[in-house]
């Protein structure tokens, strides 16, 4: 499938925006310009008919900085003139903000850096034919089928990006991200309301090639998650008792809940007040206030990553940083946001303490190149206990209380500092046995009190993935993240029940 | 085609009466690409849909101004079938004649080979293909000069006044000021040419007190940027942070609700999904709220012609609302992004005193059921019926004993979000930057933000009193519904009025600011 303009065009585009941002007398300027593939895939709800997505795109975003003021311009015209055309507008839009009254602010330090690079992928999934795309979803869904009650639902993105960056710095960098989304849930109960839902094992979204999706264990896997599924499904049901109790969260529900309420509550722009009218800010402000402390279980161990084959893997960030792997959270205690160059200067006094360099980690994000950098996760690991217990040696601890598994969408406060969700999957343990699935139960934390209610982390084998889509307006721009997570025992969790009709 | 970002004067001004410079295709423009387009593809495609947006937008942060944003968006997208005949919708971002040759050679290789008697020739005059012959489209106003005037010169005018009185107040603050253009285009072989264009224009403003537990929001949309008062719209986030700071505790509760038109606003933006009738009657007893859930499995009906909300009020889309209108055509297929685009859409009254008059339609099946078609009323008027009298904010004050008034939610979502079940319309948020106590009638103190759980087609039911609509503001809304282009920007214009609300659901104390 074609890319719509060659690496050495869009390097000679982005090269022609920093020269025309740097005759403007900038005090630094980068761009990012950026062919885009597209492919998506997904089988009906109901049969096997296939539809396809397939989106070609060329954008382009040039950010400068003057007098403390960011000015960002973007396009899709692939031609010199635009571009240029681009920066020179984005300057004196700057400039003509910044006399109203802006504070120069330095940028954190970052080497000048040329080069390239991409993944190691076995099959790009741009080669492989739609039928064959089509083919492959609608084996795993006859698989799932096979299964009484059984079904599953195959949705697979792939992005593709040949994408540049070059600053007024002297930076020039080529790139080619692949992510392969891959939303596959083993389904029992076949859709209807009280219909379960599983992800498949080891069946992770990543920076990899068609072969995450190949291979013979996939098949018995999509088998036992389905008839996992079913099983779960004739599980007996009651109505839930609105109370507080002891809690088992699968790592889906986990990771869900910290990327909701604590990873975002990181994010840097959150923190200084830049989207208070826009998404919100953060219960994790200021940040004086919160580095160092503990804010959950000395087990808790949480860090960020862009290498190898890690879901928002590149080698260098949307502003030439080089990712690195950096904490979270240590020991239950605060050691980093997410930042820009822009903001972790902001976190100077901290990184003095620290020892450490005043930097980024590589952690800026523009999902598109028409969108300017963020700092925000891309993927994050929450560590399991070593030697730590699986999901059912989890339950036996639980006397009374309840379980949670794939609780889907969490909605937040807008300081994140709460958030309520209706599990699909609520189960009801007593005397460390499931009893029951409870039906029209309510979720609600507040995250203080729920990272503090962390007791004790899964092992190894309860990991699992959770696919987060961050968003951020005005303008709008969105971008997934991944989350993998253990299981956890909490302590205590509000239960309520689905308000009636009245 | 050259789409440039143009340079942005915004310390100058610029004289009324300047040539404005257009950022988004024009008709003739949009309508050269699409039939280029169409002769290159297959024959066996229709259609051809061209959506060009262009936005300038400044980002106030902590009482500075932080960032500008300025831009071009082109979405060209065409229906093919690739591989052994799998349906795709192709899109891409490019305007000139090679690369979209070029796109289209690419995707042709993969697609099956046609033999000349496979060739599809649609008969303009079959009923299968009625849907792409050309129409009629009722004339709309959606574009303002003004508004594509002020892309160059709105922000240097009313930045720098939204800064400096949020400083004179004491109080730090962030805003959003945002002015954007929008050209759609929905060309067929077969004589169906849709095009539309349109500005709009929003300016929001938070501002919060120095002891950090004050919060007040803002906004004021209009696609006529002439509308906007950005000084109004930063008083009134001013006043209601002042009158907001230290708030108290309140015990959750099923509470006398009085909703500002923006949190009115929220709630029916998430309803516009039910009026698809497809939704009400498909797969599953419990589908939607318009499901009708009395009768036997297998009789499924839906409650049209039922009595749903209160009586005193309405739902109308129409595409010549003063206060907002949209494009007079479909711009999806019912909930669908496949299928007839362009089709007219006109006017329709969804909710009539309070019963459901009408359901959304894709296009064949309406003609099949010989009712209207109509497309999802994404930009919708809530109002009440003529002759039913309305209140202000104020008389509804003073009318309310005890009860609690929201100025706005912060992110609301769906609770009885399990698989297909949708029955109830259950949602969840939580109140922000304004809430207050009412006692006795008048407002009493600022309290806590609540965490609410309710359904609108519920608590529509429970109105006590209702004031006079007006489009709203969203500002940033994290969680767009399913069926709207959530990048859209202009946004479907929603217009509605403030609300009385007897015992609104508020189940918990939030600790947000």
């Amino acid at each position: 499938m074609p890319e719509i303009l060659p690496a050495d065009t869009l390097r000679a585009l982005a090269l022609a925006g920093i020269d025309a941002a740097k005759q403007r007398d900038v005090s630094y300027a980068d761009i990012r310009v950026g062919n885009t593939r597209e492919l998506r895939m997904a089988l009906d709800p109901w049969g096997y008919a296939p539809q396809g997505w397939l989106s070609l795109e060329y954008a382009y975003g040039v950010r400068v900085k003057v007098g403390g003021v960011w000015g960002f311009a973007f396009g899709v015209s692939p031609n010199v003139d635009a571009v240029a055309q681009a920066a020179r507008s984005a300057v004196e839009t700057a400039r003509g903000v910044a006399r109203l009254g802006a504070r120069p602010t330095e940028l954190a330090p970052a080497p000048v850096v040329q080069g390239a690079w991409e993944p190691v992928v076995a099959v790009d999934p741009f080669d492989i034919s739609p039928d064959d795309h089509a083919k492959l979803l609608g084996a795993y869904r006859h698989q799932a089928r096979r299964v009484l009650g059984g079904d599953i639902e195959p949705w697979t993105e792939w992005q593709r990006e040949t994408r540049v960056f070059a600053s007024s710095d002297g930076s020039l960098i080529t790139q080619r991200p692949l992510r392969g989304i891959v939303n596959m849930r083993a389904v029992g109960g076949h859709l209807s309301r009280r219909g379960t839902r599983l992800p498949i094992p080891g069946l992770f979204s990543s920076s990899a090639g068609f072969e995450l999706l190949t291979g013979a264990p996939i098949q018995e896997r999509v088998k036992e998650a389905t008839e996992e599924a079913a099983r779960l499904v004739n599980c007996p049901v009651g109505e839930v008792d609105v109370g507080r109790y002891e809690a088992v969260l699968d790592g889906l529900t986990f990771g869900d809940m910290i990327s909701v309420l604590l990873l975002q509550a990181l994010e840097m722009d959150r923190v200084l007040g830049y989207e208070a009218d826009g998404v919100g800010t953060s219960f994790l402000a200021p940040t004086s206030e919160f580095l160092g402390q503990q804010i959950c279980d000395p087990s808790v161990n949480i860090a960020a990553h862009r290498s190898a084959s890690s879901f928002g893997a590149m080698k260098w960030d949307d502003e030439g940083v080089a990712t690195q792997s950096f904490p979270l959270v240590t020991n239950g205690r605060v050691q980093n946001y997410f930042m820009t160059r822009d903001s972790a200067p902001a976190l100077a006094e901290w990184a003095a303490k620290q020892g450490t360099p005043i930097t980024s980690y590589g952690s800026a994000v523009a999902c598109a190149p028409t969108v300017s950098p963020t700092g925000m996760a891309s993927e994050v690991h929450v560590s399991p206990a070593a030697q730590g217990p699986t999901l059912d040696e989890l339950v036996k601890q639980v006397h009374n209380g309840v379980v949670v598994r794939n609780m889907g969408r969490l909605t937040a406060d807008a300081q994140l500092s709460g958030g309520m969700a209706y599990p699909a999957m609520l189960f009801e343990v007593k005397k460390g046995q499931i009893t029951r699935r409870l039906l029209n139960g309510m979720v609600q934390v507040g995250t203080k009190s729920f990272l503090k209610s962390i007791a004790q982390l899964g092992g190894g084998r309860t990991m699992q993935q959770y696919l987060f889509e961050s968003r951020r307006g005005e303008s709008f721009a969105r971008a997934f993240s991944s989350t993998y997570a253990p299981a956890v025992l909490l302590k205590q969790l509000d239960v309520m029940r689905l308000a009636k009709a009245t | 085609m050259t789409i440039m970002s143009l340079p942005v004067s915004l310390g100058g001004g610029t004289s009324p009466d300047a040539p404005v410079t257009r950022r988004v295709m024009a008709r003739d423009r949009a309508i050269t690409v699409g039939r280029m387009l169409l002769s290159l593809v297959r024959p066996d495609i229709v259609g051809i849909h061209i959506e060009h947006t262009s936005r300038a937008v400044a980002k106030v942060a902590n009482g500075r101004l932080r960032s500008t944003d300025d831009g071009d968006r082109v979405n060209i997208s065409f229906e093919s079938v690739l591989g052994s005949g799998i349906k795709f919708s192709v899109d891409t971002n490019q305007l000139d004649e090679a690369t979209l040759s070029h796109i289209v050679t690419q995707v042709e290789s993969m697609s099956p080979k046609l033999a000349v008697d496979e060739i599809v020739t649609v008969e303009p005059n079959d009923m299968e293909n009625f849907t792409y012959n050309a129409r009629e489209h009722q004339p709309v106003a959606l574009w303002h000069e003004s508004t594509a005037r002020g892309m160059e010169t709105a922000r240097g005018d009313a930045i720098p006044k939204i800064i400096d009185r949020i400083k004179s107040a004491g109080l730090s603050g962030a805003a959003t000021v945002g002015l954007s253009e929008r050209a759609v285009l929905h060309l067929y072989r077969y004589g169906l040419v849709a095009f539309g264009e349109e500005t709009d224009s929003e300016v929001t403003v938070t501002a919060r007190t120095p002891s950090n537990t004050g919060s007040g929001w803002a906004g004021q949309g209009a696609r006529d940027w002439n509308a906007i008062d950005p000084l109004a719209v930063t008083d009134r986030a001013i006043a209601i942070a002042k009158q907001s700071d230290r708030p108290v505790a309140l015990e959750p509760g099923r509470r006398t609700a009085i909703l500002g038109p923006a949190a009115v606003a929220q709630l029916v933006r998430r309803t516009i999904r039910y009026f698809d009738q497809e939704t009400a009657y498909r797969h599953g007893p419990t589908w939607s709220p318009f499901t009708n859930l009395t009768t036997k499995r297998g009789e499924r009906q839906t409650l049209l012609g039922q009595r749903v909300f209160d009586h005193r009020l309405m739902f109308i889309a129409d595409p010549t609302d003063p206060l907002g209108g949209f494009p007079p055509f479909y711009e999806s297929n019912g909930l669908e992004l496949w299928g007839v685009r362009g089709y007219p859409n006109p006017a329709m009254t969804f909710i009539e005193r309070g019963v459901l008059a009408h359901f959304a339609n894709k296009v064949g099946n309406a003609v099949a059921n010989e009712v209207t078609p109509c497309d999802i009323p994404r930009s919708v008027r809530v109002a009440t019926a003529p002759g039913e009298a309305t209140a202000t904010i104020d008389e509804m004050i003073a009318n309310c004993k005890d009860g609690v008034y929201v100025n706005r939610f912060s992110d609301i979502d769906f609770l009885d979000d399990s698989m297909e079940a949708q029955n109830s319309g259950m949602m969840t948020g939580v109140t922000r930057d304004g809430c207050f106590s009412i006692r006795n009638g008048k407002i009493e103190k600022p309290i806590k933000n609540f965490r609410f759980m309710e359904s609108p087609f519920y608590a529509f039911n429970r109105i006590e009193m209702i004031g006079t609509p007006e489009r709203v503001a969203f500002g940033y809304n994290s969680r767009p519904t399913e069926y709207e282009d959530f990048i859209r920007w202009p946004r479907f214009p929603i217009i509605v009025p403030p609300m009385m609300i007897r015992d609104f659901n508020f189940v918990a104390l939030a600790d947000a600011v």
